[in-house]
């Protein structure tokens, strides 16, 4: 198939006449994060197109990518920064110079700090760019410096973080090998994703594995295209995800299809559970003798001799049992994961999944025994996520499906650990407090954060439209906004976000400043040139954090070009050790920086306490400290929780009998590109997607307009009738600003539900009902 | 030198419908609003992502529709003015210059969809030419269509379409070079074609 990866050849360079040619990064947050050549005439940016990485696998562009110069001619550009006149969300402006915009910022930031201290000044971003000068990081160094707020997003960290717990990768997205190794793959489950059209460019190496045999299944309620092009599809209950996952490793173990030797040797599987204080036995417990913090002296026990041992000592370390050591009654970890899935039989769980106990038998199987298996999961966006992303660390733990090519689990995320972040975010050593979004509204509520008073005065929003983007979109204006005194938001175009702030600042567009970005769907660390100046009276975003500094008195800290900044980032031994050096990627524009088709978790050297694949936690700690506690006894292992509102066992079904679901589609990124005039071309309107019998039995045609609520709020749209959509389901496409649609928003109807374990923001776990519109 | 015959195949079970390489057309030959000459068509259901069949048993697949460039092509027959004509490489070109505007090609033509004419002056969205600089531009009362990024080949760079495939699902060359990759996967892969039974002996193959 190797030619195939060479048919696709890139343009050559300075083809045209009195064409300049840019090597810059599309840089939203589907991560593909890809090179493009921008092509300059007279100073216009006229063309986007695909630009070559070393390794030509990589190379790729896509309908997003080609319609750049739409977003960037954009007649919505912000062209000046601007003051709300009227009342929030009126849509009255008054144009400001930067130095009264910026004296303004400062006046109030200053006088919030006498009034009510540093942490009073609140910082959101999102995901708007991933370059690392000027994208959603950005402020980071400004958070610090003035000891402000820092709100983490809570996006998509439910399952991240359940799988992260087990693997060691925390609140990080680096779990899975790099996605161009699925070719190796020999089966692959493809789990609540629509990979081609959320991330087009991995089906290449998806389908080039199913030209070699792979097997490639598809679990999603929906038809989706991704469904369409699988071997196999199975529609599952929505939100019903870890069940089926607890039920394919009771599959795995009641058929004994299980790598025993994997368990012993690269899991906690034989390490011994204390029945009293439900952790790990260690030798520690037994001598009273504390060894240093690090010391892995978990006791397993010995087969051969019959007693409790220190791991590293055992060579045949027992995997099942329950045993008593000096007095202290323990069970291995393995036993008590075998405990927990048994009730979880393709028969009882089949009917909370509404699959056949045999589709659950066959697809165990099939990822215990057609090895190497990958999952290639997207965001569970369920309360249940935590468990769902635990359940699949269990199921890598039983097969060994991971750390080896081929076989991978969970998201993609290996980058930055050759930058210098710590240098460039925290000058002068201080992190600023970090509140998760979710528990923002609680830390208004109270005035407190950690037990201690914190007062919220300022909200700067960039690299974000959190209006359009966050979950409950009411709550977020009538209860989050009013709640500060000042909301300053930065972007290109207005947006749901910029319509509701008190101070609006244009931001450049990406190809008018430059910067330096990183994979993790490539191997590579880029560098975007400025292809443009920037357009009206646009910024980047360092620009302004430069001037807001400098008038808070913290000029010193942003006393740094852009290129200092750069030699910063990439001042680190783990960049020298791969000959990147600001000099070099300045020069070469792509510097690869990882293997290509790398392995992570190469020798099963995995990032938790043990070392080991931690599919049992001693300690399970909720994924962000806000000071509450969680109930440890629920997280040890996974359970089938359903999602606290989309379920039918939920007496608001009764009411809103529908489960609602949002849709990331091709078109966008988010909210990005919602009104490239191209891609509404293809694209033109957003419509609820019903299953035909849902539809008739509310008497709605295709094409009707209808109203989709809850008491949270409501959608009006057009509606499209598609046998694709799961009965008792409904679908509809995120990141459409609120006057496309003809009355409402998408995420009026969303869920803030606060999780004081995963701290997510649930977006699927939500009820509503569709009727004709008036 | 034998002569070339250009084909392009485009691969059923990779194609992901992303209309990647519609966009590429639109923004190469800085196509005018609402003009398409490469669409991406859904094979399923009435709608675009919709499929053939009642929940669970379903089917769905994409298509990507443009001209056919076929060897005995009935629009050069109906063509009265010479501005359609095909080119010894297998190209069927539309000359602008010498188009009336009688539309009997898209009359004649077995594929919808694969023409555009307007009444009216090009409308476009930007105040200045996008995609290549050599790009002939769009005439009001004219019919315009893909034409292989003709262009684009003399440079050898291959057409816009088939460049940008996030799925490479889409294969250009010369089909009468054996050793061409095209020449390869026609020898190799099951194919078919759109209304073969026309017999206008179309240059686009669907592997399937």
């Amino acid at each position: 198939m190797k030619h195939r990866h060479q048919t696709n050849r890139p343009s050559i360079v300075g083809s045209q006449a009195d064409e300049q040619i840019f090597s810059c990064i599309c840089s939203g947050n589907c991560q593909s994060r890809c090179r493009l050549f921008v092509h300059v005439r007279d100073g216009k940016a006229v063309k986007t197109s695909m630009a070559p990485y070393p390794d030509a696998r990589y190379n790729r562009v896509c309908l997003r990518g080609l319609s750049h110069v739409q977003r960037i001619y954009d007649p919505e550009r912000l062209k000046y920064p601007m003051k709300r006149v009227g009342a929030r969300g009126e849509g009255k402006w008054e144009r400001l110079s930067w130095d009264e915009a910026i004296a303004l910022i400062v006046s109030k930031f200053k006088s919030y700090q006498a009034d009510c201290g540093p942490q009073s000044i609140a910082f959101s971003a999102v995901s708007g760019s991933e370059a690392y000068l000027n994208g959603a990081y950005s402020t980071y160094r400004l958070a610090s410096v003035l000891g402000a707020t820092h709100t983490e997003h809570s996006l998509d960290m439910a399952d991240t973080y359940g799988l992260g717990r087990v693997i060691g990768s925390g609140n990080t997205f680096n779990q899975s090998n790099d996605r161009a190794d699925l070719v190796n793959a020999k089966t692959i489950l493809i789990w609540a994703a629509n990979v081609t059209d959320s991330h087009p460019h991995d089906w290449r190496f998806i389908v080039d594995a199913q030209e070699k045999g792979a097997k490639v299944v598809v679990i999603d309620p929906r038809f989706t295209t991704c469904a369409a092009k699988a071997d196999q599809w199975i529609s599952i209950r929505p939100g019903s995800d870890p069940a089926l996952a607890l039920s394919m490793a009771q599959v795995i173990l009641s058929e004994q299809l299980h790598d025993e030797d994997y368990l012993l040797h690269h899991t906690v599987g034989p390490f011994l559970v204390r029945e009293d204080t439900k952790k790990f036995l260690r030798q520690s417990d037994l001598t009273g003798v504390k060894p240093d913090k690090k010391a892995r002296d978990y006791i397993v026990w010995d087969k051969e001799t019959s007693e409790g041992r220190v791991v590293d000592q055992v060579a045949k370390p027992v995997l099942e049992g329950s045993f008593t050591v000096s007095g202290i009654p323990v069970t291995t970890a393995f036993s008590l994961l075998k405990a927990s899935v048994a009730r979880y039989t393709p028969e009882e769980t089949g009917k909370l999944c509404e699959i056949g106990p045999e589709i659950i038998r066959d697809l165990a199987r099939l990822y215990a025994t057609n090895k190497p298996a990958s999952i290639y999961n997207g965001f569970i966006q369920y309360d249940n996520g935590l468990q769902t992303g635990h359940a699949w660390g269990i199921l890598a733990s039983l097969t060994g499906n991971i750390a080896k090519p081929g076989a991978s689990v969970g998201h993609i995320g290996r980058a930055g650990h050759d930058i210098n972040f710590a240098e460039f975010f925290f000058p002068n050593r201080k992190r600023p407090v970090t509140v998760p979004w979710v528990y923002l509204k609680e830390v208004l509520k109270t005035g407190q954060f950690y037990g201690k008073p914190h007062p919220l005065k300022a909200l700067v929003i960039h690299n974000s439209n959190i209006v359009c983007n966050g979950s409950n979109q009411n709550e977020i204006l009538n209860t989050i906004f009013p709640a500060f005194d000042f909301i300053v938001a930065a972007d290109m175009v207005e947006t749901d976000t910029t319509r509701h702030a008190d101070l609006v600042l244009p931001i450049c567009h990406w190809f008018e400043m430059e910067d330096i970005i990183q994979g993790p769907y490539h191997p590579y660390t880029c560098f975007s040139e400025k292809a443009l100046e920037p357009a009206y009276e646009s910024k980047s975003d360092m620009d302004i954090w430069r001037l807001i500094a400098r008038g808070m008195g913290q000029g010193k800290y942003f006393d740094y070009t852009d290129e200092e900044f750069f030699s910063m980032l990439l001042n680190t031994d783990a960049a020298r050790a791969v000959w990147l050096s600001w000099d070099r990627l300045k020069k070469e524009k792509v510097v690869q920086t990882l293997p290509v088709t790398w392995v992570n978790w190469e020798g099963n050297k995995f990032r938790t306490p043990s070392g080991r694949l931690e599919f049992y936690l001693e300690d399970p700690k909720p994924r962000m400290d806000c000071g509450v506690a969680i109930d440890k006894s629920r997280e040890h292992l996974p359970v089938f929780a359903p999602p606290i509102e989309a379920w039918p066992d939920n007496p608001l079904s009764q009411k809103y009998p529908l489960v609602y679901h949002t849709v990331r589609q091709r078109w966008r990124v988010h909210s990005q590109w919602f009104n490239t005039p191209w891609l509404r071309e293809l694209d033109p309107e957003p419509l609820v997607s019903l299953h035909p019998k849902d539809a008739r039995a509310r008497g709605i045609e295709e094409g009707d307009t209808v109203e989709v609520f809850n008491d949270r709020g409501h959608v009006v749209l057009k509606a499209r009738l598609s046998e694709a959509q799961r009965p008792g389901m409904v679908s509809v496409p995120k990141g459409w600003r609120r006057d496309q649609f003809i009355a409402g928003s998408y995420q009026e109807l969303t869920t803030d539900y606060l999780n004081t374990s995963s701290y997510n923001q649930s977006f699927y776990d939500v009820l509503c009902e569709v009727r004709k519109w008036r | 030198m034998a002569l070339k015959k250009y084909v392009l195949l485009i691969d059923i079970k990779r194609c992901i419908g992303c209309h990647t390489c519609s966009v590429a057309c639109k923004l190469g030959n800085n196509l005018p609003q609402d003009v398409w000459w490469n669409s991406a068509l859904t094979y399923g259901g009435l709608a675009m992502d919709t499929p053939h069949g009642a929940f669970p048993n379903l089917e769905m697949q994409y298509l990507t529709l443009s001209c056919q460039h076929c060897d005995k092509p009935a629009c050069v027959a109906a063509c009265p003015t010479g501005a359609t004509y095909r080119r010894e490489d297998g190209i069927v070109m539309q000359n602008y210059d010498a188009c009336v505007g009688c539309r009997l090609c898209i009359l004649s033509c077995p594929y919808n969809g694969v023409r555009s004419y307007s009444e009216n002056p090009p409308q476009y969205n930007l105040d200045f030419p996008v995609g290549d600089a050599f790009v002939k531009p769009q005439q009001d009362k004219t019919v315009s269509k893909c034409h292989f990024c003709y262009a684009r080949l003399d440079q050898d760079l291959l057409p816009a379409c088939v460049e940008v495939c996030p799925a490479k699902a889409r294969f250009f060359g010369d089909a009468s070079d054996p050793a061409s990759e095209v020449a390869q996967l026609l020898k190799t892969r099951k194919t078919t074609q759109l209304l073969a039974d026309k017999k206008t002996q179309p240059s686009i193959y669907l592997l399937i």
